[in-house]
């Protein structure tokens, strides 16, 4: 009941099988945490890897495991996303300019420091998909160019070729913030999804192009184009809306986007679609995009999609998005100086 | 002079000739025979054959070449007798239990063998068939059983596959030769796999190679001398560039021969030695060169012919001869056909040679403007099945295997081997494998190399031809390959980088008016109430008639448009900031 008025933005909600994980990981246990993670699937490994790295509670459990055993590629992992996640905490998510040389130096010995645990793992275990996605993030913030790039997004592609999560930094590298060109992104992404298999997730990369060119042109190009519909609904054809769509680790993240694409795009259907399906799970990418506060953006997506009564039986749900909307610059500003 | 005669059913010839009493036992069988997966059983029986003979005084030798094989010794007659009829026994029973002994020995021979500059030759013409296999190692020698032999010996060392030839004062009596009932076995095909001719590949730095293969005549052999004599004077003599240039011939079994030319030079005057190899093949093949010239080729090639007549060595070409049932030449009608030799059938054979010419240049020289087209480094081709990405280089380099055929990729280069037309596949017990198409490309298996590819061997061998299968010898671990990454990395710049721009909730451009808007109202509001140009006493509540002049409620009212225009102010700010 409480589920159709709240939103759910933790990684780790909609997968109880990671919130195990992070307790695991929290209790200390890394024997445990690897087992989990290592029965995985590709993609679902390098994002529990990722949920792991990221939580607050892991300490220096990857780092005594890697101390142990320099061979464990599931440790360097874990300990080359943390490393970067903590680079990241210190540089902030500010514009370059504004962040200092000193933060700035410390976010580049971080990332250095994740590259040579990079290099180490790769080096013992070149077909690790999950060690080649972290190295994408790391050329990137490291700025090692786009060659490098593309590289690295080739070895993995080798081994793993719809890889959504390291599909996804090639795709940020590609826009024009991180030096790419916009043509060179939209290639990527339609081959991408191409390439892809019915019902796979790597389809959302159409969307998260459209979500990406948005938030950078939103006055520059017609945006309620039938072309772009028409594409958008093909993608979620194809993927979400497929019957081989399945709902393993990362789908929330999947809809989230189709979700945000849709309501920007004007379709209004398919982003009920979207809604119903996600139920209460919002996932912090794409609408950070949209609002510093993403549940806000969420909730007006929401509102817009569903109307007041919505899909949803009864008007109450709608209400309370309204409601929480209207309240969301109060509710930051509680968020930024009394919360955080 | 000659005169023939025969033994136990095989034919023989005796020369008379002034030197020792010397005499060998020839057979239809070389390397060109042999499968690539069996390579080097010829080789192997001649050595168990001849350890039989053991330790004597007289000098006896084997010769395996590539079409032929043979047993040759010098001493008495008694010597002669001996050394025959123990060379048959041996034949007829193998002495197996030498086995292991004598592979080692072969092992240590090829590793003390050097590689010529022309090693390469052979596999670039003819792939890993006919006279293309003289270029490979011994592959068959660790997988050679007891009975591979038996089967070989039973086909190839029999009694209507040999000849026997004599040369000295006089032919000995009661010599046998008691082989084994059997029939001649014809010489296996040896196409070329060029599909354009003339042909170059680039080969190592510092020396260039010339070969071409032509119908046998003495004018191809006076070619051959005359090519040697103006290699010699234009790049040694004239030149400088070259310490050896030289051209020399080896007849074939299929009445042809092989014209093989070869000029060294300092790798930074290679490519004047390929343009001086090149220029002295196009002049020969326009007919320009120098009488004199031509009648010291014919002179050489006569002096060599008598020579060879003298010391009794033409007697065992001519026992080939008879094995390849060619009428054995006479020494005086072979002068007079060499003296004949015009300057008109130099040319011809010249000519013919260019067309049917392999050139090995130096390093990547290019030999395209010369009129030689690049011979295929690669295949055209990959096979259609799973792909094993390589672990050095993961992004370029993979294997793939299929039902047809495996194809390794390696950048740009394709190298496919199809199972119906593979020559070997080396296995190697730890799960190596190396196959090599009859064609002669290449394509290396290694288990460690590719991820996943261990578990694709089972598979692979269950494609696999039994024949062309040749099982290798344990390796040394440490000569199994291991992958390098090709990470290149970086060093993590100094100080502050270029500015990054990270992903940020960019400000919707119409916040600005929002905001001033909103503290327009609320400041021109809160105004209005202390200026009294609204009377808080006129307002009422909407949802009933009180007025709503008490404080509390002013100041609840006052507070709101207050928090409103500090909201705005704020976002003002961070515009400001942005």
């Amino acid at each position: 009941m409480l589920d159709r008025f709240a939103v759910r933005l933790s990684p780790t909600a909609p997968y109880p099988q990671a919130q195990a994980l992070v307790k695991t990981a929290a209790a200390g246990d890394w024997a445990g945490v690897r087992r989990v993670v290592d029965e995985a699937e590709p993609q679902a490994r390098t994002r529990l890897i990722r949920l792991v790295a990221e939580h607050d509670r892991l300490g220096d459990l990857a780092t005594r495991a890697l101390d142990a055993d320099p061979a464990d590629a599931t440790a360097a992992a874990t300990r080359a996303v943390q490393l970067v996640h903590q680079g990241w905490r210190i540089r902030g998510d500010t514009l370059a300019r504004y962040v200092s040389a000193r933060r700035f130096e410390a976010f580049h010995r971080y990332l250095a420091e994740a590259e040579r645990v990079l290099h180490a793992g790769l080096t013992r275990s070149p077909h690790d998909p999950a060690l080649w996605t972290v190295g994408l993030v790391v050329a990137r913030g490291l700025q090692l160019g786009l060659d490098q790039a593309r590289y690295r997004y080739e070895c993995l592609a080798a081994f793993d070729p719809h890889h959504l999560p390291g599909q996804s930094h090639l795709l940020q590298q590609l826009c024009p913030k991180w030096g790419g060109t916009w043509s060179a992104a939209e290639e990527f992404a339609r081959s991408a999804a191409r390439a892809a298999p019915d019902g796979a997730h790597s389809v959302v990369l159409i969307a998260d192009y459209y979500l990406e060119k948005m938030l950078d042109q939103r006055n520059a190009v017609p945006w309620r184009r039938a072309d772009v519909r028409a594409e958008l609904a093909e993608a979620a054809d194809r993927s979400v809306r497929h019957p081989a769509f399945r709902r393993t680790i990362g789908w929330v993240q999947v809809v989230n986007s189709f979700a945000a694409a849709f309501s920007l795009f004007g379709d209004r259907t398919g982003a009920r679609q979207m809604f119903a399906m996600l139920g209460p799970y919002a996932s912090e990418f794409p609408w950070v995009y949209q609002s510093d506060y993403a549940p806000a953006a969420f909730r007006r997506s929401r509102l817009r999609a569903n109307g007041l009564s919505g899909g949803l039986p009864g008007v109450l749900p709608g209400v309370v998005d309204a409601l929480l909307v209207a309240a969301s610059p109060g509710i930051q500003v509680v968020r930024r100086f009394v919360t955080r | 002079m000659s005169r023939q005669f025969t033994t136990n059913g095989v034919p023989g010839l005796f020369a008379e000739s002034g030197g020792a009493l010397r005499a060998g036992l020839v057979f239809r069988v070389g390397q060109i025979d042999e499968p690539l997966a069996r390579r080097g059983i010829t080789h192997l029986i001649e050595h168990l054959v001849l350890h039989r003979t053991g330790l004597t005084e007289h000098h006896y030798n084997g010769i395996t070449a590539p079409d032929f094989t043979a047993f040759v010794t010098q001493g008495s007659a008694d010597d002669v007798r001996t050394f025959l009829s123990g060379v048959c026994a041996s034949l007829r029973e193998l002495p197996i239990d030498r086995l292991p002994v004598e592979k080692e020995v072969l092992r240590t021979e090829a590793a003390s063998r050097e590689r010529g500059a022309n090693a390469a030759m052979p596999i670039w013409r003819h792939g890993a068939r006919g006279y293309g296999l003289t270029a490979y190692p011994e592959f068959g020698l660790a997988g050679l059983t007891a009975a591979d032999l038996t089967a070989w010996t039973a086909r190839y060392f029999v009694r209507g596959n040999a000849a026997l030839w004599v040369s000295g004062p006089h032919l000995p009596d009661g010599l046998t030769v008691d082989l084994p009932d059997g029939e001649r076995q014809a010489l296996p095909p040896a196409p070329s796999v060029l599909p354009v001719t003339p042909a170059y590949f680039p080969g190592p730095p510092g020396v260039v190679v010339w070969d071409a293969v032509v119908p046998w005549e003495n004018a191809a052999v006076v070619f051959a001398h005359l090519l040697s004599r103006e290699l010699h004077r234009s790049l040694r003599h004239e030149g400088g560039l070259s310490y050896t240039a030289t051209a020399g011939h080896t007849p074939r079994a299929d009445d042809t021969v092989l014209i093989t030319a070869l000029a060294d030079g300092l790798p930074a005057k290679q490519d004047a030695v390929l343009a001086g190899v090149v220029g002295v093949l196009d002049r020969l093949r326009r007919g320009d060169f120098e009488d004199a010239e031509l009648a010291a080729a014919v002179k050489q090639r006569c002096d060599e012919l008598v020579d060879a007549g003298e010391q009794g060595a033409r007697v065992m070409w001519q026992a080939v001869d008879l094995l390849l049932g060619r009428a054995a030449s006479d020494l005086g009608d072979q002068l007079a056909r060499t003296r004949a030799v015009s300057r008109a059938d130099v040319t011809r054979v010249a000519q013919a040679a260019f067309a049917a010419g392999l050139l090995q240049t130096p390093g990547d020289t290019e030999a395209e403007q010369a009129g030689y087209t690049a011979a295929p480094a690669a295949s055209g081709h990959q096979v259609t099945g799973r792909a094993y990405p390589s672990l050095s280089d993961p992004a370029h380099s993979r294997a793939i295997l299929g039902a047809e055929g495996a194809t390794v990729v390696q950048g740009e280069t394709v190298a496919t081997v199809r199972f119906d037309a593979c020559a070997a596949a080396l296995a190697w017990p730890d799960g190596g494998r190396r196959l090599i198409g009859a064609d002669g490309v290449q394509v290396h298996l290694e288990p460690t190399m590719f991820h996943g590819l261990a578990a694709a061997i089972p598979v692979l061998d269950q494609h696999l031809p039994a024949a062309c299968r040749a099982e290798m010898a344990h390796r040394d671990p440490e000569s199994i390959p291991r992958p390098r990454l090709a990470l290149p990395t970086i060093a993590p710049p100094a100080g502050p980088a270029a500015p990054l721009r990270a992903p940020a909730a960019l400000p919707d451009p119409g916040a600005k008016r929002a905001y001033l808007l909103n503290l327009v109202i609320c400041v021109a509001v809160i105004l209005a109430f202390a200026t009294g140009t609204i009377d808080p006493a006129e307002l009422r509540a909407p949802s009933g008639g009180h007025p709503i002049d008490n404080l509390p409620a002013l100041l609840f009212i006052i507070a709101l448009l207050v928090a409103r225009s500090v909201w705005a102010i704020r976002g003002l700010l961070r515009l400001y900031r942005r």
